[in-house]
């Protein structure tokens, strides 16, 4: 098999863990956003536990109660393999994010909701204006991580034979070739490069005011 | 403004017992630390509650933070205006900050982020103005130009200070909160 049709077979499978990676985000950011304001909330306890869960169980095992659990309880099973990897993947990401806005958020001064509060602005004007804005600085370095960790965790996805870029390569194996399996660093290496390039520019973006 | 019978505790520790006073001028809050000063001043501005008592006042007020509280994110301008988006740009230059306008807190010495947030309680034109310590996180050398600035404003202003040599300058009546008698209303002058 030449260098370009296994290239051409690995990069089948890189664009699903680029889409796995997109869709993730685009449910997980949401999703951690609303966990974080009932953890903050008076559902304290339960997402507290709901949150241990997530972060304390093998993301792997979560993969497996997304595909069968609701097959076996409530006898509708999720046919599409792809869809339980971005199910599976969104929720416990969620659970991530949710504590690293709640760090972001609770290290806001309470000053600052003060002074927005003698200012007569509203609770939703204050967050949106004055807290959000500040929160956002605060969280790229542990968001940035979570934003690497992710590029890499979506090779997890082949446990529930989603046939990413990981599972490609390890088919070359079967037929004796061994390098693409290593090769595949590679397409990660460069994703991750871009990852933070985008980072270290967003951190500049917010580098203007100190605080 | 009228105050009557403001009680306030911490988990069983009394801060504030039964302090009622009125006023129409300025008033200087005074006494040791920790004896209910800022917490007085907190409750006047609605940012605590008192366990009981009443505070009464026409028209609005404005709160100046001990430590100003500017928002760092945001210019000079949009500091001041982000409750007032109709502010009178001539704000800046009544308090020196016409060259400051695009600056950001960070770049600011203490004395102008301390006239930013004069300037930003004053954009909501405000009929009452506290001041939490404005002296105490300033340079000594500027305690009279402070007081020169409080003594301009046309407003009642509230002002606590642990510093009774400024208090004399910016108000003729004095309140003192005392910890240890808890709160006694005492005259001076006026």
């Amino acid at each position: 098999m030449s260098f370009g049709e296994v290239n051409l077979k690995l990069l089948e499978g890189f664009q699903l863990n680029c889409y796995l990676y997109i869709l993730t985000l685009l449910f997980s950011l949401p999703l951690g956003l609303i966990f974080c304001y009932l953890r903050m909330g008076k559902s304290k306890a339960i997402m507290q536990g709901v949150i241990w869960f997530l972060r304390g169980s093998p993301l792997m095992i979560q993969l497996f109660i997304v595909m069968y659990v609701p097959g076996l309880l409530f006898n509708i099973p999720i046919k599409s393999r792809f869809t339980v990897a971005v199910i599976a993947f969104s929720i416990n990401y969620a659970a991530y994010f949710c504590e690293i806005f709640r760090g972001g958020i609770e290290s806001i001064p309470k000053g600052q909701w003060e002074a927005g509060q003698v200012l007569g602005l509203s609770k939703w004007a204050i967050e949106r204006k004055i807290v959000f804005p500040q929160v956002v600085k605060k969280i790229i370095p542990p968001f940035g991580n979570e934003l690497l960790t992710l590029i890499k965790d979506t090779t997890l996805a082949r446990v529930i034979a989603v046939p990413e870029m990981l599972m490609a390569s390890t088919e070359f194996t079967t037929k004796g070739l061994i390098w693409p399996l290593f090769y595949t660093t590679v397409f990660f290496l460069i994703a991750t490069a871009f990852m933070t390039f985008f980072l270290k520019w967003l951190e500049g973006r917010f580098a203007y005011y100190e605080g | 403004m009228r105050v009557s019978n403001i009680c306030k505790s911490f988990g069983g520790n009394k801060a504030l017992e039964d302090v009622s006073f009125e006023t129409s001028g300025n008033l200087a809050i005074v006494g040791e630390s920790g004896g209910g000063k800022t917490t007085l001043l907190r409750i006047l501005a609605g940012l605590e509650t008192a366990d009981s008592g009443t505070v009464e006042y026409d028209g609005k007020i404005g709160f100046v933070f001990q430590d100003f509280n500017l928002f760092p994110h945001m210019t000079v301008w949009e500091n001041i205006t982000i409750a007032a988006p109709d502010a009178d740009i001539g704000l800046l230059a009544r308090l020196g900050l016409e060259s400051k306008k695009d600056e950001y807190p960070c770049n600011l010495s203490g004395g102008q982020r301390q006239r930013v947030a004069i300037a930003r309680a004053l954009a909501l034109d405000p009929d009452i103005l506290c001041f939490d310590e404005p002296t105490s996180a300033l340079d000594p050398l500027l305690t009279d130009s402070v007081a020169e600035l409080i003594n301009s404003l046309d407003k009642i202003c509230i002002i606590v200070t642990h510093d009774m040599e400024f208090a004399d300058k910016v108000a003729k009546k004095k309140l003192i909160v005392d910890a240890r008698s808890n709160a006694i209303y005492k005259r001076k002058g006026a």
